[in-house]
C-alpha cells in the first residue's frame, strides 16, 4: 500500500471539510454581524432576518459531505481502507476540489449579498424573500454545482 | 382555480351614521376602499377631500401613549418562553367583548403608567448619581477629619488628590524636602489617594513639583462631614431607593396582571385609527360620507343588505377609474390555498393574468421532497407542522405549506430508501428492511445517474409546463398568432432536442430519430424567422437569431434543477453521516447506548432543520427564477378589505 496515495485523498478530503467550512465561517461572520446591526433597531425581524444570515452555512455541509463521502468510497468506516496509487490518491484530491474551492469563495461571496439584503430587509422587508433569499441562492448555486460535480468524480470519475 | 371577480361600488351616508356603517363594514371586512385622493372626482371637486385638522391627532396619541404603557408593562410580566413567541400567541376573544372591553377608558390606566414610569425614572437617575458619589468618595474612608476642614488656612494649602502608582516613592520624598508635604491616605489600584500640603508663599514652585510626580486634584468641595459618615449616610440613602423601588416594582407587576386589558385597549383603538383613515381617504360634506372601494362581485348582494340596515346609507355601481384595474384576490381549492403564500411573496398576478399558485403547487411539493428526499424526515416534519397547526391561530399558510410538503417527502423518501438516511439498512430489524426495499425504486448512492435523469426530466418537464401555461393564457385572450409563435413552436423545439437526445442516447428508436430531427429543424427556423414579427426585415431576422441562441438559456434553466439532486444527496448523506457516528460512539461501554442517542436525535434534528431551510429557499428559486419568466410577470396589488387589524388579540365572530 502506497501511502503517498493515501496522504493525497486525505488532504483532498480534509481541504474539502474546512476549505467549505471556512468559507462559510466567514460568510455568516458577515452576515451575522450584518443581521445584529439591524435587529438593534428593530428586534422584530429576527424570524425573518434568521434565514438570510445562515444561508451561507450550507456550504460548510457540502464540504463536509465530500470529505465524508471519501471516506466511505475508501471504505474507512468498515475498518481497512482500500489500498491507493500515488495516480488514484491525486484523483480523489482533484475530484474533492470543486466543492472545496466553489465553497470557499461562494460562502464569502454569498454571505456579502445576505448582508445586503439584511440592510435592504430593515427598509423594504417585504423584499427580504422575493429579492434577499433569491439572490442569495443565486450564489449558492455555484457551490451546488461544485458539489454535484464532486459527487460525480467520486463515485465515477476513480477508479479504484 | 383562478382570481376572485371584483366590482366598483360606492357608498353614501348621511354623517350621523357613518361611524356606525364604517364600523359594520370593518367587522364584515369586505371592501377594499380606494384612496379618493388622486381619483377624478377630488379633482373635480378638491372642497371634498379631508383637510389637514380632520387628522385624528388625539386618537394616535392615545395610541402612542398605549403603546409605551405596553412596552412598560411587560417588562413586569415573564418572558414567553421561544416556542410561544415564534408562534407569537394572541389573546382570543369574540367580537362583542372585544369591542366591551375596547370602549374602556385608557385614560386612568395611561396616567398610572406614566407615573410609574416617571418615578422609576427618577429613582433611577438618583441612584446613579449617588453611586457616583460613592465612587468618588470612597477611597476617601480612611481619612479620620471632617472634610469642610481641609480647606486652606491662611498660610498653608491642602489639596486632596491622586497620583499615580507608577510614580516612584523616592520622588514623593525628594519634594517632600521641596517643602511640599504629601499625606497618604490609600492605595488603589487606580491611584494613591493623598493629600498635598505647601505653604501659600511657595505655591508656584510647589505646583510645578506637583506636577512633576503627575499630582491630579479630587475635587471634595461638596461634602460635609468625615468621609465614613457621609458614606454610611450615602449608602442607607442607596438602600431607601432600592427599597422605593421594590414597591414600584410590585404596584407595576399589579398592574402588568391586568396587560391583556391594555392589550385590547390598544387593538381597539387601532381599529378606530383604521376608520378615521378610511374616512380621511374618502370625500365628505358637512353632512354626508362618500366612499369607494372594490368588493369582490359575490358580495354585491351582502353590501346592499348591509347598506339596507342604515336609514340613510345607499350603494351603487361605479366604474373604475381609466386604467384602474381592480384589486387581486386569489381563490384556489383547499390544497391549493397554502401555497398561494409563494405567488404573494412573488407579487400578485395582474388582472388578467393566470393565478400562477395552481401550476406550482405539485412541482413546489415534490420539488421540497426530492431536497429532503427522506422518508423518516417527512414524517418528523408533518407531526411537527401538524401539531403546530393545531397550537396556533392565526395564520398558518406556511405550515399548511411545509404539512403538505413533507407528505411529498415521504413519497419521494421511500421512493429512494430515505429513511433517517440508511438507518433502517443499518438495523437488525428485518421488517424495517423489508419495508424499505418494498418501497424503494432506486438507490442515489448506488445509481445517482438515475437521479440525475429524474431531476432533469422534472426540470424539462416543470419548463415546457411553463411554456404551455403561457399558451393557454395565449389563447384565452385569443392571441392565436403568439401562441403558434412564442409558445408551441418552442414548446415543439425543446421535445424535439429531448427526443433527439433520447435518439442519441438509444433510448428512442432510430426511426423516432429522423422525425424528431425534421421538427427540431423546423422549429428552429420558425423562430429564427418570426420570433420576431416587427420591424424591417434585417432585425427581425437579427432577433430572431438572437432568440434562437437563447436556447442555451432554456438549457441553463433545465440543468438548475440539477440542485435538487444536489440537496437530495447532502440530507442523505449527512445523515449517513450521523448514523455512521452513533454507531461508533454507540460502542463505548456504559455510557455509549445514551451518546449514541444523543447524537442520533440532535444530528438528525439539526440535518433536517438545515435541509428544509434548503430545500424550501431552492424550491422557492426553481419557481421565481425557472418556471415565472415563462408565463407570468405579476405586479398586481393585492386585495386587502378594510378589516381589523390588531396587533394583540385574535377576534372571532
Amino acid at each position: 500500500m502506497d501511502s503517498f496515495g493515501l496522504a493525497l485523498a486525505l488532504a483532498g478530503s480534509a481541504a474539502a471539510a474546512f476549505l467549505a467550512g471556512i468559507g462559510s465561517a466567514i460568510g455568516i461572520g458577515i452576515s451575522g454581524r450584518a443581521a445584529s446591526g439591524v435587529l438593534s433597531e428593530d428586534p422584530e425581524k429576527y424570524g425573518q432576518l434568521f434565514v438570510l444570515v445562515v444561508l451561507p452555512g450550507t456550504q460548510g455541509f457540502y464540504g463536509f459531505l465530500g470529505a465524508f463521502l471519501v471516506m466511505l468510497r475508501l471504505n474507512f468506516f468498515a475498518g481497512e481502507s482500500i489500498a491507493l496509487t500515488v495516480a488514484q490518491g491525486w484523483q480523489v484530491f482533484a475530484a474533492c476540489m470543486p466543492v472545496a474551492l466553489a465553497g470557499l469563495l461562494s460562502a464569502i461571496h454569498q454571505g456579502k449579498v445576505c448582508a445586503a439584503g439584511i440592510g435592504m430587509t430593515a427598509k423594504r422587508p417585504e423584499m427580504a424573500f422575493k429579492a434577499g433569499v433569491v439572490y442569495a441562492v443565486m450564489v449558492e448555486t455555484y457551490a451546488v454545482l461544485g458539489l454535484l460535480v464532486t459527487l460525480f468524480l467520486l463515485f465515477f470519475g476513480i477508479q479504484l | 382555480m383562478g382570481l376572485s371577480r371584483m366590482t366598483k361600488c360606492a357608498l353614501l351616508v348621511h354623517s350621523s351614521e357613518k361611524d356606525s356603517l364604517l364600523e359594520r363594514l370593518q367587522d364584515e371586512a369586505m371592501i377594499h376602499v380606494s384612496d379618493l385622493k388622486e381619483s377624478s372626482l377630488a379633482k373635480k371637486y378638491p372642497d371634498l377631500l379631508s383637510s389637514e385638522e380632520a387628522k385624528p391627532r388625539e386618537l394616535e396619541e392615545v395610541i402612542s401613549g398605549l403603546s409605551s404603557t405596553i412596552g412598560y408593562l411587560e417588562t413586569y410580566v415573564e418572558k414567553k418562553g421561544v416556542l410561544e413567541g415564534l408562534l407569537g400567541s394572541k389573546i382570543a376573544l369574540d367580537q362583542d367583548e372585544f369591542k366591551r372591553l375596547g370602549r374602556e377608558d385608557p385614560v386612568s390606566i395611561l396616567t398610572e403608567c406614566q407615573q410609574l414610569e416617571a418615578e422609576e425614572k427618577n429613582l433611577r437617575s438618583r441612584e446613579a448619581n449617588l453611586h457616583t458619589q460613592l465612587e468618588l468618595l470612597s477611597p476617601w474612608e480612611n481619612l479620620d477629619v471632617p472634610l469642610e476642614e481641609l480647606r486652606p488656612t491662611e498660610r498653608v494649602t491642602l489639596i486632596p488628590g491622586v497620583i499615580p502608582n507608577s510614580v516612584l516613592r523616592s520622588k514623593v520624598d525628594e519634594i517632600a524636602k521641596e517643602h511640599v508635604h504629601i499625606e497618604l491616605i490609600h492605595e488603589t489600584p487606580q491611584g494613591i489617594y493623598c493629600i498635598a500640603v505647601y505653604l501659600k508663599e511657595i505655591k508656584e514652585k510647589a505646583q510645578s513639583l506637583l506636577k512633576e510626580i503627575e499630582f491630579e486634584s479630587v475635587d471634595l468641595g461638596k461634602f460635609r462631614g468625615k468621609p465614613e459618615d457621609i458614606l454610611s449616610a450615602m449608602k442607607e440613602k442607596l438602600h431607601q431607593i432600592e427599597q422605593q423601588r421594590e414597591r414600584l416594582r410590585s404596584r407595576s407587576s399589579l398592574i402588568a396582571t391586568e396587560l391583556k386589558r391594555v392589550y385590547v385597549l390598544y387593538d381597539y383603538r387601532l381599529t378606530l385609527l383604521n376608520q378615521k383613515y378610511v374616512e380621511s381617504s374618502s370625500l365628505s360634506t358637512k353632512e354626508t360620507l362618500y366612499l369607494e372601494g372594490w368588493i369582490r362581485s359575490t358580495d354585491q348582494q351582502r353590501l346592499e343588505e348591509i347598506a339596507g340596515e342604515f336609514n340613510t346609507a345607499s350603494v351603487m355601481r361605479v366604474e373604475p377609474e381609466p386604467g384602474e384595474s381592480p384589486p387581486i384576490e386569489l381563490r384556489n381549492s383547499r390544497p391549493v390555498r397554502p401555497f398561494e403564500m409563494i405567488t404573494e411573496l412573488y407579487g400578485m398576478p395582474k388582472s388578467k393574468e393566470l393565478d400562477p399558485t395552481p401550476l406550482l403547487a405539485p412541482f413546489f411539493a415534490i420539488f421540497f421532497g426530492l431536497c429532503l428526499t427522506d422518508a423518516g424526515y417527512g414524517v418528523v416534519l408533518a407531526i411537527l407542522s401538524f401539531i403546530l397547526m393545531r397550537k396556533l391561530r392565526g395564520g398558518k399558510k406556511l405550515l399548511q405549506l411545509l404539512f403538505l410538503s413533507s407528505l411529498a417527502t415521504v413519497v419521494m423518501g421511500a421512493m429512494v430508501g430515505g429513511w433517517f438516511g440508511d438507518a433502517f439498512e443499518r438495523l437488525p430489524i428485518g421488517f424495517l428492511r423489508s419495508l424499505r426495499s418494498s418501497f424503494l425504486v432506486f438507490d442515489p448512492m448506488k445509481t445517482p445517474l438515475t437521479f440525475f435523469g429524474l431531476t432533469v426530466g422534472l426540470g424539462v418537464v416543470q419548463i415546457v409546463f411553463g411554456f404551455f401555461a403561457a399558451l393557454y393564457d395565449n389563447l384565452r385572450k385569443r392571441q392565436f398568432i403568439a401562441a403558434f409563435f412564442d409558445e408551441l413552436v418552442w414548446i415543439v423545439l425543446i421535445l424535439s432536442a429531448v427526443s433527439l437526445l433520447l435518439g442519441a442516447l438509444k433510448v428512442l428508436p432510430s426511426a423516432a430519430f429522423g422525425w424528431a430531427l425534421r421538427a427540431f429543424g423546423t422549429s428552429a427556423l420558425f423562430i429564427l424567422l418570426f420570433s420576431e414579427r416587427q420591424g424591417s426585415l434585417v432585425s427581425r431576422l437579427g432577433f430572431g437569431a438572437y432568440n434562437l441562441y437563447s436556447v442555451i438559456f432554456i438549457l441553463g434553466d433545465v440543468l438548475s434543477y440539477l440542485r435538487l439532486m444536489a440537496l437530495g444527496m447532502v440530507t442523505g448523506g449527512i445523515a449517513m453521516a450521523v448514523n455512521i457516528i452513533a454507531g461508533i460512539v454507540g460502542g463505548v461501554p456504559v455510557v455509549g447506548v445514551v451518546l449514541a442517542a444523543l447524537i442520533l436525535i440532535g444530528g438528525h434534528l439539526f440535518n433536517l432543520a438545515i435541509n428544509a431551510l434548503g430545500a424550501f429557499v431552492h424550491t422557492l428559486r426553481l419557481q421565481y427564477v425557472e418556471f415565472f419568466p415563462k408565463f407570468f410577470s405579476g405586479g398586481g396589488r393585492k386585495f386587502v378589505p378594510f378589516s381589523r387589524e390588531t396587533t394583540y388579540t385574535l377576534i372571532g365572530s
